[in-house]
């Protein structure tokens, strides 16, 4: 429906702009570039029509203008600065030089609070412009960004519909809240809902000096988003669309059913009980199967993803406005009735120059998510499915259902007949904005920036008919929950450039914030819809008190902040920060922080000296950073107060639910989580800008960092925020691009890499073990969150080295075969607690992205790979154990390899099961498995149809493309049937998924 | 420009307005709470659901000779002795006893600032508080030996130093605040908040308590305080029924309410069939320690036992505990159905699938055709009935060797006439302390199957665990082997005498507190 009027509305325009023109004046000229001779390919148009043409081999071209009065040309060509050039009277053959826009001098970035020029940065910021979006077939801006810029971690783990992607900046530098400050157009948002076709440019704000100006809000960076806006010129239209399919990358690899048989015979007896399979049977399943992989029953092979956007943008009369409409429709690879997420996007984003003094903006967008899933949950419905051994089948010859080992209930029936949740969340964030310069630059700037959200799930859970007997899933209930959220951001600034005595630059910067959010929210559950087919409140027979909640929260931060940069000479840079923050998270006395920041840089190659240098490197800046930051994003809002909360149907007296209340857990001293941070750069270009290179390091100190530190259990009342220690992470960060010509083939290569380390410096002296099926340790000098566990030192080979080894206190029986542990504390016995190791963690180290463009008259082609190239993930549960916790399943491929009497060079231990596993199932590293990856995350392959003819017909460009998400991945990780890029240890998650689209672009 | 002025004066003002000092919306103060007598209530109503849950209740029987549980971990590693001090069990049990003694303490310390409540009222919530942070203290020395004694609101750095305290001192608190709780409790509440705890219930748990530490008459007297001012209920099957849930047995249990409030071990314990998943299973021991209709043991030349019908002519309370082969049952449409529990039946024979039966055996004790969803039950859980008082005051007298006739008669034999079995079996034995002794022991295992670990905590204070827990646990017989007779090995088990009669101390707490010893040979 939405294809069809979009079409309809593209075909209007492209008749409406097509016109026919006069044939007056013929232009003729050669565009060349600065060292290089001619450029082909290049793009002339003339200034405020569509009519335009290209470059030819030798850079010539020929263009009649439709205005020749009074014509001005622009050239464009991808690498170089955009040109405009005013024809004279005369002009019929002319030259024209074009300038490498690789580093340009005048290049501005955008920074925290305002712009500021790229040579002049002192502190560390990387820009992802939209070129890195284009033509990824993603479903959220996230996936578009990964791997873009250094330091900056997104992680999926499952491309589940509506799920959201992990963000880091340079690592874990707090606990709490890891996520990023997002802010759009200079108001706090969310990547989530911003459609990647509306972005321009992107900052990541890395370091203090970068980020202080946000103060409390930046301990874990800034990304900065910026969207499009019209561009001075008459009205250009844009639009463009990607199709495609999705499978799953990934499962984990099901052994046939006679060998399930096979092996769950020799478990059994292993562990002293009688084999369940008569070698008949076995002979059967070997014939017959039937080989049924519940999990992968589950899904679909393929399921479809497009796009499709429109925008409409232009400037005039001081007016530059644009209006976009987005719409993003993924369907889930889950069997059952259609289930996926629709995303809409709408925009319109206002600036009009009212006088020389007066300016005023506004900026709106909406979003509306429509996630549409089953009505369980994900890891309900996957857990028992990959417990189950493949000798069932998931429907039976009839096409019933059926009920098979340790459920009552059929995960494929839970997705094709158990109802849906439908998720309908709405955000729409904006600011109006209005500068004043009442004096020559002096500009004053008011903004109200906010952001509402209203979320809406609305669940029916059907009661499932089967025909086997002892099905669950037999009464039905319906759910609806809504949240709504307000936020409010109103800021002023006041800024203040000037040159004094020719070549002092000084800028300052003055400001107030405020932040407000509330949330609401409430839900009502009932059960036993008669008829289990009108799903909603009013039909159901029995309120749930349980499910039946109502309330809402509310937090708000005041901030005054400064900046003062100074520039002397273009060559010596200084910029200074200060921040003065108030929260709400805590108590009057711990309640304002301030946050300094100080940076410096000098641009070497500016100097005299280095002048015999200047064929080789064109540009050298070194600078340095110091600057602290705050943290108070704590989720526990009010916890310096102690609370008594009340909680309904606590306990129940004479056959009535009667409420209870609680203390909440609290710490009234908890105050700011500091962050000193500080960062050395140094940023060359070399060969006329051709060559790029960024380098720089940064030791980030977090001290009194936020922590749920474990508590006794003897105190009673679980664990509140506080401030435990001190955390640092240190690390380094390389970007490199290089662009080259051969013949007619335009190579741009673009390289970045990183590294942090992470360590706990200071827990005053203690330490603390977290977890339960996964432990982790916080212990000075290690990372934050390690892993610890006993150390696993192969198999048992005989009964002697038993007798001669430590074997586990709580394991009842150790047999040749099983896992040998390593006796760290020596006592001759192995427990947890003498004899734990660290032992890795699971946050991403040698992260990297590699792009390699390359375009040859219209075709353009890319590769993306990104990676990690140092992790561990510790996997437990049925996703690596065969007959995790006396199940009748899983038997994985991999178990096949298992240590008996004649196979003991094994990968897999003896199989048990039940307490005859104790000691294989043990917390031991061999479940910490090498996480590493390197994943050839898109390719693209693009043809631009020659201006030359497309202009004829008003089409400035027009761009058709194939292209490729997550097309291949090379991990260790993959072998155990998990995506390097899961973080979920129990696996039981969605599978990631390939993306194949073709693409379209055109602009008119 | 006046307008331009306004608009940023506007937004400036904006800027400032937002409060830094923000309450919650949905919970109060500490400092304002304990106002009124509804406050003093609603908090010690949270109290009460610290008293043990659902589970605890179930599935402590499944680490004894009793059950099996498949699926619970944590329970089953206990049973086969497979743990350490990091067993879910053996941190859970500890983490949620010592937050029910941190609610108790906080109660303590502010009940007195409760100005709107009578002092008969005051004094009635105290002694209920009372009682419950005595049970706490009680399970914890009954699990874990000696315990951080705490009886005050501490600070997170005053838990991190704690040390264990010896369980006699402990134990003599327990019985000082259950004698202030036996003074100061009514014995009769209202039909609304039936449920709390009554003096005689503070009685019966002290009987218990020095039933457990061979305080024989302290545990007879206390005891006979309370026989003649209970009833036992006509049917025993019907005992543990919706509808007879605050019938005369009752002295406390625990509190459930259809939807509102509800349990699901009956998803444990009921055939797949039915909608239930088998996680536990009764086993042989405990299907054979059931006598014949006529009060002897099945091995016994003269019990009316026969191999080939094990089921007939059996105690009365096998059939209304233990669901077996052929076993016929109402389902939740009110059909009567006959469950299958042979080898390899579908659905609901021996080790047909993952959730089927792996002892042969399915649990009818509790069984609730009311549930919602077959599984989400409503039902009361007993906590202390009065068939547990009389077992008390017939297992101290026969240790104190006074045991006579006319006790017999009040106390097993009035259990053995309401469980249904015949004459012969109601008549006193006689015969020596041990021969008495192992009938009162045997009594209580199979009156009190599976009610709140009683089987759990019996077997060790009795020093009988090393017996019954090592070994092979088995299910029902079978012609599929011919080893062990044909019975079904179900699991390896394996009990330490000088190690597992305590549980360790958990590995979590001992992580974070240095100063916390180790139980022997942990």
């Amino acid at each position: 429906m939405i294809n069809k009027s979009i079409l309809t509305t593209i075909l209007l325009l492209i008749c409406l702009c097509s016109k026919s023109f006069a044939q007056e004046s013929i232009i003729s000229g050669t565009v060349t570039s600065a060292d290089d001779g001619p450029l082909p390919g290049a793009s002339v148009v003339e200034k405020g029509t569509s009519n335009g043409t290209v470059t030819d081999f030798d850079g010539n071209f020929q263009l009649e203008l439709s205005n020749p009065t009074n014509a001005t040309l622009v050239i464009t060509f991808m690498g170089f600065a955009t040109k405009e050039v005013n024809l004279a009277e005369n002009d019929n053959n002319i030259s024209i030089t074009l300038e490498s826009d690789a580093g340009q001098l005048d290049d501005v970035i955008v920074v925290g609070y305002g712009t500021k020029k790229k040579v002049n940065l002192t502190g560390s910021v990387s820009e992802i412009n939209n070129e890195a979006i284009q033509g990824k077939p993603v479903s959220n801006a996230y996936q578009a960004l990964q791997g873009e810029a250094s330091g900056l971690t997104i992680q999926q783990g499952t491309s589940e519909p509506g799920s959201v992607p992990q963000i880091n900046i340079r690592g874990i530098s707090t606990i709490n809240g890891n996520t990023p400050l997002i802010v759009v157009d200079g108001v706090i948002g969310s990547l989530n809902n911003i459609n990647p076709q509306n972005i321009e440019s992107i900052s990541v704000l890395k370091d203090a000096a970068s980020a202080s100006i946000y103060g409390s809000r930046a301990a874990n960076g800034v990304v900065l988003v910026t969207t499009k806006n019209g561009e001075e010129g008459k009205t250009k239209f844009a639009y463009n669309a990607t199709y495609g399919v999705q499978e799953a990358t990934n499962f984990p690899e099901l052994a046939d059913s006679w060998e399930y048989a096979t092996l769950r015979n020799e478990a059994l007896v292993n562990s002293g009980m009688s084999p369940a399979f008569t070698p008949e049977q076995i002979m059967d399943f070997r014939e017959n199967g039937p080989n049924v992989s519940f999990y992968e029953s589950l899904f679909q092979d393929y399921a479809t993803q497009s796009n499709h956007n429109l925008s409409m943008s232009g400037a005039e009369n001081g007016l530059n406005y644009l209006l976009s409409l987005g719409y993003m429709d993924q369907e889930s690879l889950f069997k059952g009735p259609d289930y996926g997420h629709t995303r809409y996007n709408f925009r319109i984003n206002l600036d009009k120059k009212i006088n020389d003094k007066l300016k005023v903006g506004g900026r709106i967008s909406f979003a509306r998510n429509d996630i549409k899933g089953h009505a369980w949950w994900t890891e309900w419905i996957i857990e028992p499915s990959v417990r189950t051994p493949p000798i069932y089948d998931i429907v039976d010859e009839n096409g019933e259902y059926t009920l098979v080992s340790g459920s009552n209930s059929n995960p494929l029936a839970q997705l094709e007949q158990g109802g849906a949740r439908t998720n309908q969340n709405d955000e729409a964030l904006g600011n109006v904005s209005i500068s004043y310069e009442p004096i020559e630059n002096l500009v004053l700037k008011g903004v109200l920036g906010g952001n509402i959200t209203s979320n809406k799930t609305h669940e029916f859970r059907k009661a499932i008919e089967y025909v086997y007997p002892g099905g669950g899933n037999n009464q039905n209930s319906v759910a609806d929950n809504y949240s709504r959220s307000l936020y409010l951001n109103p800021y002023i600034t006041a800024t203040y450039n000037n040159t004094f005595f020719d070549n002092h630059d000084f800028d300052f910067l003055l400001g107030a914030s405020s932040e407000s959010y509330k949330t609401e929210f409430f839900g009502v559950t009932g059960l036993d819809v008669p008829g289990n087919e009108f799903g909603v409140i009013d039909n159901v027979s029995e309120i749930q008190q349980s499910g039946t909640y109502g309330s809402g929260n509310e937090w708000s931060i005041q901030s005054l902040f400064g900046r003062i940069g100074y520039t002397f000479d273009d060559k010596y840079l200084f910029e200074g920060n200060l921040r003065y923050d108030g929260s709400s998270r805590f108590s009057l006395d711990n309640r304002w922080g301030v946050f300094p920041s100080v940076s410096a840089g000098w641009i070497l190659s500016q100097e005299n000296f280095f002048d015999p240098l200047d064929g080789v490197i064109s540009f050298a800046k070194i600078r340095a950073s110091w600057g602290q930051l705050g943290n108070q994003d704590i989720n526990d809002l009010y916890g310096y107060q102690s609370l008594v909360n009340i909680s309904s149907n606590a306990y129940a007296f004479g056959n009535v639910g009667v409420p209870g209340s609680y203390y909440s857990v609290s710490n009234q001293n908890r105050t700011w989580e500091i962050s000193t941070m500080k960062n050395l750069g140094v940023d060359l270009a070399f060969f006329d800008r051709k060559l790029n290179l960024s380098v720089e390091v940064f030791d980030n100190l977090t001290e009194d960092i936020l922590l749920q530190l474990p508590v006794p259990d003897t105190y009673g009342l679980g664990q509140p925020f506080q401030n435990a220690g001190s955390v640092r992470n240190r690390g380094w960060e390389l970007t490199l691009d290089y662009r080259l010509a051969t013949g007619d083939f335009n190579h741009s290569f673009n390289v970045n890499l990183s590294d942090n380390k992470n360590e706990v410096v200071d827990l005053r002296g203690r330490e603390f073990v977290n977890g339960f099926d996964v432990q982790t340790i916080l212990r000075e000098g290690y990372p934050i969150n390690s892993y610890y566990a006993l150390k696993s030192d192969g198999f048992f080979n005989s009964e002697e080295e038993i007798q001669q080894s430590a074997t586990p206190i709580f394991a009842n029986s150790v047999q040749p075969g099983d896992i040998k542990y390593v006796d760290r504390n020596g006592d001759g016995e192995i427990d947890y607690e003498g004899d734990r190791f660290i032992l890795g963690n699971s946050f991403p180290r040698y992260t990297f992205g590699a792009t390699y463009a390359v375009d040859w008259k219209g075709l353009d082609f890319s590769v993306f790979i990104q990676g990690v190239g140092k992790r561990e993930q510790w996997i437990r549960g049925e996703i690596t154990e065969a007959f995790h916790n006396n199940n009748e399943g899983p038997v994985f491929q991999r178990h096949l390899d298992r240590w008996t009497p004649e196979n003991t060079d094994a990968t897999y231990p003896r199989l048990t099961v039940g307490s005859e596993s104790v000691n294989n199932a043990a917390r031991s590293d061999f479940y910490i498995a090498d996480a590493k990856y390197l994943r050839i995350k898109n390719v693209q392959l693009g043809y631009t149809l020659p201006q030359s003819i497309m202009s004829q017909i008003g089409i400035e460009s027009t761009r058709f493309y194939l292209t490729g998400l997550n097309l291949l991945t090379f991990s260790p990780l993959l072998d155990k049937g998990l995506d390097p890029e899961n973080i979920d240890s129990n696996g039981r998650v969605y599978p990631v998924s390939r993306v194949i689209s073709a693409g379209l672009d055109i602009n008119f | 420009m006046k307008k331009i002025l306004i608009i940023i004066t506007l937004i400036i003002s904006a800027g400032c307005s937002s409060d830094l000092d923000l309450a919650p919306i949905d919970a109060t103060s500490e400092s304002t709470y304990w106002q009124t007598e509804e406050d003093a209530r609603v908090f010690l109503n949270a109290m009460y659901a610290d008293i043990m849950d659902a589970d605890m209740y179930l599935f402590l029987s499944s680490a004894s000779d009793d059950a099996y549980t498949r699926g619970r971990e944590e329970y089953r590693n206990i049973g086969s002795g497979s743990y350490g001090s990091s067993n879910g069990l053996v941190e859970s049990l500890w983490e949620n006893k010592y937050a029910g003694i941190r609610r108790a303490n906080i109660f303590f310390n502010n009940i007195d600032r409760v100005e709107e409540i009578s002092e008969e009222e005051r004094i009635s919530l105290i002694a209920q508080a009372r009682f419950i942070r005595a049970w706490h203290y009680f399970m914890l020395i009954e699990i874990y030996g000696d315990v951080p004694f705490v009886t005050e609101e501490i600070s997170i750095e005053e838990s991190l130093v704690l040390e264990r305290t010896d369980r006699n001192t402990i134990l003599s608190f327990i019985y000082s605040e259950l004698d202030q709780a036996i003074a100061n409790l009514p014995n009769n509440y209202a039909a609304e908040v039936q449920g709390r705890i009554t003096s005689n219930a503070a009685v019966a748990l002290k009987s218990r308590i020095h039933l457990y530490n061979e305080e024989y008459s302290e545990a007879a007297s206390l005891a006979e305080d309370l026989i003649g001012d209970y009833t036992l209920f006509e049917n025993y099957g019907d005992l543990f029924k919706m509808d007879n849930e605050y019938n005369d047995e009752i002295i406390l249990s625990l509190q459930y309410v259809p939807t509102d409030r509800e349990h699901n071990i009956q998803y444990s314990l009921i055939p797949p069939s039915l909608g239930g998943y088998a996680n536990f299973s009764p086993l042989q021991s405990l299907v054979e320690s059931y006598p014949t209709i006529n009060g002897l043991a099945i091995d016994n030349s003269e019990s009316l036992y026969d191999e080939e019908n094990p089921f007939q002519n059996r105690d009365p309370r096998l059939a209304a505990s233990i669901i077996y082969d052929d076993y016929t049952m109402q389902d939740f449409d009110g059909n009567q159905v006959t469950i299958d529990t042979s080898p390899g039946a579908a659905p609901d024979g021996l080790n047909y699938s993952s959730n089927s039966t792996p002892t042969g055996y399915y649990v009818s004790k509790f069984y609730d055709r009311e549930a919602r969803n077959q599984t989400n039950s409503g039902l009361n859980l007993i906590l202390i009935r009065y068939a547990e008082v009389l077992l008390n005051y017939a297992e101290a007298k026969i240790e104190l060797g006074e045991f006579t006739a006319e006790d017999w008669d009040l106390s097993i034999g009035a259990i053995r006439q309401r469980a249904g079995l015949s004459e012969e079996a109601l008549e006193f034995p006689g015969g020596d302390q041990e021969s008495l002794r192992n009938i009162v022991r045997n009594e209580r295992r199979i009156e009190l199957a599976f009610e709140a670990g009683h089987r759990f905590f019996d077997i060790r204070r009795w020093r009988i665990a090393e017996g019954v827990l090592n070994g092979w646990a088995y299910g029902m017989k079978t012609d599929m082997t011919s080893e062990d007779d044909g019975y079904t090995r179900v699991e390896h088990r394996t009990f330490e005498e000088n190690k597992h009669y305590l549980f360790p101390i958990p590995l979590s707490e001992r992580d974070i507190n240095n100063n916390l010893s180790q139980n022997p040979n942990w």
